[in-house]
């Protein structure tokens, strides 16, 4: 099953802000009272993400939640042997760059990726996706 | 309650988008800001940002009353950023200006409850986040089904 969608993310520090793609995490509620969600996958599709450290000197393990993936490459070379299997934490080395495959299969919802260093998460180093029948194509959420 | 952060009136990265920021949420806080919370933008360059020039750059951000721009001795404001935690731990990063910390730092002074939250967050969850602090800083610390299920 080939990806509906390649995703880029760029995991970085801007002034002491932990931010995704350039964006902080949007942690209110919109105007009309709905959470903010990125992007949104395709049920029953597959997509290819790429996970990239760009925050100058700082480990991040990312969490993805709902959907268990698989490691296709690690800084452009097969993933070590430990990495051969369902995994849902992507460590992100200094300056590492990661190519993740996953399903979206069961559930409509809105589950969120994040930094699973429990500082960082809680100073909002996540963001929000979604999986619905009809998905978008934004490859830089 | 207070509300710090540091800028420098020419700061070309972050300063612009974290001043309009907090004008947004001094509109939020409007019946508040100046009674029982404060805020206060620290200048990082003291000898070029006199009160001049912050009260112009206070000026033309549309900053209103209860919200001061302070300076002071360069020794004094880096005692300042330090102990208030606007520091990197990679020297270099930290001596270079450009790249300051573009946090906010959010203190319940009497209740010694200090938060920080980002300065490019949306202005209604840094009014949130003040509010937090401010109002009901031990709510949600155990909700009251919790309490019933303890006996208590």
């Amino acid at each position: 099953m080939l990806p509906r969608v390649t995703r880029t993310f760029e995991f970085e520090r801007k002034n002491g802000q932990w931010q995704i793609n350039g964006q902080n995490a949007e942690c209110s509620l919109t105007p009309d009272n709905s959470v903010n969600v990125r992007f949104t996958c395709q049920r029953n599709t597959s997509e290819r993400w790429i996970l990239r450290n760009r925050s100058g000197g700082w480990q991040h393990p990312i969490h993805i939640h709902m959907e268990e993936f698989r490691v296709l490459t690690r800084n452009g070379v097969a993933p070590p042997m430990v990495e051969h299997s369902r995994k849902d934490v992507c460590r992100l080395g200094f300056n590492e760059d990661v190519e993740l495959f996953s399903r979206f299969r069961d559930f409509r919802g809105d589950w969120p990726m994040h930094c699973h260093n429990t500082v960082h998460e809680d100073h909002a180093m996540m963001l929000l996706w979604g999986v619905q029948d009809h998905g978008d194509t934004n490859p830089n959420p | 309650m207070v509300v710090i952060n540091f800028m420098y009136a020419h700061c070309q990265g972050i300063c612009p988008t974290m001043t309009a920021n907090l004008v947004r949420v001094q509109k939020i806080l409007h019946d508040r800001i100046g009674h029982d919370i404060f805020m206060y933008s620290i200048t990082l360059k003291p000898e070029e940002d006199t009160p001049q020039v912050l009260k112009e750059y206070a000026d033309m951000h549309g900053a209103g009353p209860g919200w001061l721009f302070l300076t002071g001795k360069p020794a004094d404001i880096e005692l300042l950023r330090r102990s208030l935690g606007f520091t990197s731990i990679d020297p270099d990063e930290d001596a270079d200006k450009s790249t300051h910390i573009g946090m906010l730092r959010i203190g319940n002074e009497p209740m010694l409850r200090w938060s920080a939250c980002p300065s490019q967050a949306r202005a209604e969850w840094i009014a949130t986040s003040i509010l937090t602090e401010a109002d009901n800083p031990l709510k949600g610390a155990l909700k009251e089904d919790s309490m019933v299920a303890l006996g208590k």
